[in-house]
This record gives C-alpha cells, structure tokens and sequence, in this order.
C-alpha cells in the first residue's frame, strides 16, 4: 500500500470500514445520546400539547381584535400584537444599522494592525503632498486633509488595543443576563435621557440587549465571504470600503438577515427587562402601531400580557387566555425561525 | 453569474417591500387607532397607577369601566409591588398608588422630603388565609392560634412535623411549609402580624426553610402538591382553590367575606390607594378616584375582592368632596 499509489478502485479496499461490527459500549452510548434528544422533544411536545389543549378554544379573532379587560370574558390580546409590533419596528431601526456597521468595521477595519495603518497614514500623506505640490488643494480642504491625516496617525497608536478591548467584551456583553439590560435601559434612556416609561424606551432597550447577538452573526456572515473577493476587488484598483461595499457586504446580507431575525425572535420574547423599564399590566389605551408616536405608548408586549394573565388568581378563566397568547407567540417566532432558515438557504453562496 | 445576481434583488425586493409595509401600516395606524374606544365625557389625559399586584385587577376595572363613559381619558395601571409603587409614586411619577398595606413610616419620610402630600382611600379587603390540604389527616375544620402560628414560622422553629405544634394535639403527620417571598406585600403583613416585632421595634424575620413565591399560584400549588402542607396567601386565591384547600381558623375565627370586612379575622387587612394631592386638582384624576371609590364594593363583589364596609367607603368620599 505504501509503495503503490493508490488509485479509486483501491480506497474501498485499503480501509476495511465494512468489516465494523457494533460494539455493547457504542450501543450503549447510541442510545443514552438518542434518549438525550426525546426527552428534550418530549418536553417541547408536552408544552405545545397542554398550551393547544387549554387555549384552542380562546383563540379567535375576537382574542386577537379586542383590546386588553379586567374581566375574563371580554379580554383580547390587541394591545400586545400591537405594542410588539411597534417594539419589533424600532428594535430594527435600531440595532441592525449599528449592528451591521459594527460587524462591518470589526470584520473588515479593525484588525489592521498598527503598521499596516502606519503605512496607510504615510501612503494617504504622500498623496496629499503630491496633490499639494500641483497646487490641488488649497485653505481649509488643506487644513481638513491635514487633520484626518493626523487622526489616522493617532488611530494607528491608539486603535488596535482599543479594537481588541471592544472585541472581548462583544462575546461577553451577548452573555449578560436580560434583566442587567432591564436595568441599563431604566437607568439610560428613562433615568438619564428621560424618555418616558413607554414603547420606545422598550424598543431601545431591546435593540441594546440584541445589538451583540446581531454583531456576530453578521460577522459570522461576513467572514464566510472569501478573502479572495475582496483582494481581487482591490488588485483592481478598488478601495477597501468600496470592495467590502460592492463585493463582500452583498454577499454577506443573506446571512446578516438569518442572525438578525433570530436575534428578533429572541428579542420579541423577552420580559424580564421589559418589566423592569416599565411595563404595563393594564391600560385602556391601545399604542398605536405608528413608530414615531411610541414615546407616548403604554408598554405594552405580547409576554407582559401573558405573564399579567398567569398572575391572576382565578386561573380556570385566565388560564385559557395565557395558553392562547402562548400560542400566537408561538406561532410568531415559528414563522420568524422559518423565514430565517428559507433566506439561510435560498440566498447562502457556497464558495 | 446571472442567477446570483437575481436572488440578490430578489433579497433585495424582499426587504424593501417589508420596510413599505412597515411604513404603510405605520401611516394608517397613526391617525385612528391611538386613544382609547368609547366616547362621551369631556375630561382629557392620562392617569398612572403603579403598585400592588394584589389591588391592580380591581384598578384597572375601575379603569376600564371609567374611561368607557370618559373617552378622553387614559389609565393605564403598573404592578411593581406595594414598595415599588411607593417608590415611583414618592418621586412624583405616578398618579395613584396602589397599596396592599398601609404606606411605612420611612417611606412616607421619602414622600415627605420629596413634597409629594397624598390622600389615604381604602378601596376593598383581604385576609391572608392559611391552609392546608383538604381531606388530609390532620381534618378539615382546623383551628390554631396566633401564638401557634408564630411558633411554627420563627426563625429557629423545629417544628416540621403536626404533632409538635404545641398545644395542638395533631396527629403525626409531615408539616412542610409555603409562603410568600420577601419581595411582596403579603410576606411583609404575615410577618408584622404573626411574628410580631422585637425589643427595638423592627419586624422579626421569619424561618428560612420553607417554599418562598412571590406568585400566590406556586404556592397554591405547594401547598396542594405536598402530603399535608401549611401555606398563607390571599383569600382570593383560597376561594378559587376552595375545593382542594381547607382554611384554618385563626383564634377561633374563620376566615369568610364578613369576617374580612369587618376586621374579626385576625390576618385580614385593608387595601389601599394612595392619590396624590396635586394630581387631585387634575379634574381627570378627582373624576377617575371618585368613580372608583364610589363603585369600589360592586367591582369588589364582581371581581371576587372582599369588599370595604361602607363607613370607610363613606369616609373615603368626604375626603375626597374637599378637592371638587
């Protein structure tokens, strides 16, 4: 074998797999590892089957058309699907353009090292001079060209520590416990920038508490992209933001929307800092779906509502009406999960 | 390469034709849907509530019912706890706040530096029940006292078994213990009235080794779950569970509607709002307290509160006609 190269026809016969016989340690690890994953199923199945079985017959579109009661009888879930909804909007218009700048520039930008932006600074210099000297720039543009070029001097010593800085703490600020950013987004956006307990201080602080779920996804995203791309856009003469522009972010957007919408549908799922930044149990006026008017809302979300239901004492008329809110935010994140998976694989590139 | 290209823009598509989407229904929702259904009434604003989870269904009925003859007017009504409302409500950013206690003395200190003066109305009742597991050994029509009720919950207490409360003359039977968690109101009353206090007139702590809940409904469930348990909570959540639980009498005194209310059944306790004085020149929120308070015993009766007699009520309202 070791004399001869081998050919296809000799593989087969050089690895003698087929001659595997099941060992009682692999049986028994087979099914420990098997019985692992029903009973994780079995739990999941359990849920849905006593949830469907307790709220099928609450939800209706009365459920989901009248706004929220005291009473039992006549209470609906409008004012969650609403106030979700508008939490949804402003926590995208928030998080996904800071968050794929971030992931762009921690990607792209910032692991240059300190030389290599030395020698930017000095190539971005010498052209300055040379444009200078054909009397191309003149007065303020000049005085401008001058100072970005002395901050990019100052970047090349300060930035790669700062960036390694920021790095670590990215994988550790997508570990902090929800309610910690409960708490930050009382004390930021009520306490210090005195929003209103409202629908925007809830969207805002869901947009932070996503932000680094939604940074390394879409790094994740980015770094699938070959290197090979953008080096042949640059050997074309290309700069590196319009390479990473025109070549790598387009090709990373399918996988940037996949993390985004499964950041959402953690997102659209949380209480705990909800609760602390001021959510509602009642209100008698239903938020208006209109982003621009949530500083004036009620916070009100799908979960808050569930969890104020469970709360009530009289659980044989509450219960239902719980189990049916679980089901429509069931539904949502299934659907959420599902769109997710078809961009995942209808726009992925396999390089 | 053309195919790429094409599920580019459709991607593309897809997340414009979202954000229109998102910017129509935004456009159409603005205009119509922001206030509340219902007309009539020419009072306009906003009234916040926050405190007690306990009183905050019989508020946001009151609400609810108040602001279907008032239109102009929103309510919406928050459940951080008793304390928690306090705390919000001693800075001024709330209206009203609901109490399942009186307010403390420190607590009103805060409210006091801060200038916020507030009117004390009492709007329903409620009595901690304690209970144990229905057909169990032990029977049904149980009766203790205060005194045996404090030996079993202080701290340091050996008692874990039926047959050691003393003076009780229990059958042998598992005593294991639920109740609340030392964030609610409940766990603050029990222990005020039970323990009692110590030399230097703080609040004795209760034992530690029992099945602590802030939500009455774990520890309903403790309670009926365990062979023969001992468990407190709100009388609410007896009734509702009447049949699986059995109430204990407290010195000789069972615990009903009419006990409650008239204060013979040794845990029972007021429920409270507190309106705070400047909000009370607010035509809106006089209105929206007035209405409440005039309707506090048959919304009690409806949503299965125990109501306030109705010398308190009456009381309530002569406090109340100095603001109109």
């Amino acid at each position: 074998m070791a004399t001869s190269t081998p050919t296809s026809a000799d593989i087969p016969a050089a690895r003698p797999l087929a001659r595997k016989r099941a060992r009682p340690g692999d049986q028994i690890f087979h099914a420990a590892v098997f019985s692992a994953l029903l009973i994780a199923l079995a739990a999941l199945v359990w849920l849905l089957i006593s949830v469907v079985a307790k709220g099928a017959t609450a939800l209706d579109w009365d459920f989901l058309s009248s706004q929220t009661s005291s009473r039992a009888s006549r209470a609906g879930f409008l004012n969650a699907l609403k106030g979700s909804v508008v939490l949804m909007i402003i926590t995208i218009a928030v998080a996904v353009p800071l968050g794929f700048a971030a992931a762009t520039y921690l990607e792209k930008f910032a692991p240059l090292s300190r030389d290599e932006l030395r020698v930017i600074t000095r190539r971005r210099r010498r052209a300055l001079e040379l444009r200078r000297a054909a009397g191309e720039l003149t007065g303020p543009r000049l005085l401008a060209s001058r100072l970005g070029i002395a901050l990019s001097a100052v970047w090349a010593r300060i930035g790669p520590p700062l960036n390694t800085f920021v790095e670590i703490n990215l994988s550790n600020l997508a570990a902090v416990p929800s309610i910690i950013y409960g708490l930050l987004g009382l004390a930021l956006f009520v306490q210090i920038m005195g929003i209103s307990k409202s629908l925007l201080a809830g969207g805002l602080t869901l947009a932070i508490l996503v932000l680094p779920i939604i940074i390394i996804a879409s790094r994740e995203a980015i770094r699938a992209v070959p290197r090979s791309i953008e080096q042949g856009a640059m050997a074309l003469g290309a700069s590196r933001w319009q390479a990473v522009r025109s070549h790598v972010l387009p090709a990373a957007l399918p996988g940037m929307l996949t993390g985004t919408i499964l950041a959402m549908s953690r997102a659209i799922g949380e209480t705990a800092p909800l609760v602390v930044v001021g959510g509602v149990a009642f209100g008698t006026a239903v938020p208006s779906i209109n982003p621009l008017n949530a500083a004036n809302e009620d916070l009100f979300a799908m979960p808050l509502q569930i969890y104020t239901w469970v709360d009530q004492p009289q659980e044989d008329t509450w219960g239902p009406l719980a189990a049916a809110g679980i089901i429509v935010l069931l539904v949502t994140l299934v659907v959420m999960n599902l769109l997710a998976i078809w961009l995942r694989n209808r726009f992925t590139r396999r390089w | 390469m053309a195919a790429p290209r094409r599920r580019r823009r459709i991607a593309l598509a897809l997340i414009a034709t979202t954000m229109t989407l998102g910017t129509i229904a935004a456009g159409c929702g603005g205009d119509d849907e922001g206030g509340s259904t219902g007309s009539g009434g020419d009072l306009l604003g906003k009234v916040l509530v926050d405190g007690s989870s306990t009183v905050g269904p019989l508020t946001s009925a009151a609400a609810e019912d108040f602001t279907g003859e008032n239109g102009g007017v929103d309510v919406s009504v928050r459940t951080s706890g008793t304390g928690g409302g306090f705390e919000v409500f001693c800075k001024g950013e709330t209206d009203i706040s609901n109490a399942s206690r009186e307010i403390k003395d420190e607590e009103a200190k805060v409210c006091a530096d801060a200038g916020i003066e507030y009117e004390e109305l009492r709007i329903a009742s409620d009595g901690i029940t304690v209970v144990t597991k229905k057909g169990g050994v032990v029977g049904d029509n149980l009766n203790l006292t205060l005194d045996q009720l404090k030996a079993i919950w202080s701290k340091g207490s050996k008692i874990n078994d039926w047959s050691q409360i003393p003076g009780g003359g229990f059958p042998a039977a598992k005593l294991t213990l639920a109740g609340a968690d030392s964030q609610s109101g409940t766990y603050d009353f029990f222990n005020e009235t039970v323990l009692g206090e110590d030399a230097a007139g703080e609040v004795l702590s209760p034992r530690q080794d029992y099945s602590a809940s802030a939500d009455d409904n774990v520890t309903v469930k403790a309670v009926t779950g365990s062979a023969q348990g001992l468990g407190y909570f709100g009388y609410t959540y007896y009734e509702e569970n009447a049949d699986s639980l059995a109430a204990i009498a407290l010195d000789g005194v069972a615990p009903s509607a009419e006990t409650i209310t008239d204060g013979s059944y040794p845990l029972s306790r007021p429920l409270y709002i507190y309106v705070s004085k400047a909000s009370l020149a607010k035509p809106e929120v006089l209105a929206f307290t007035k209405y409440y308070v005039e309707n506090a015993v048959t919304l009690a009766e409806e949503l299965q509160f125990v109501p306030a007699p109705q010398d308190s009520i009456d009381a309530d309202l002569q406090k109340l006609a100095a603001y109109e």
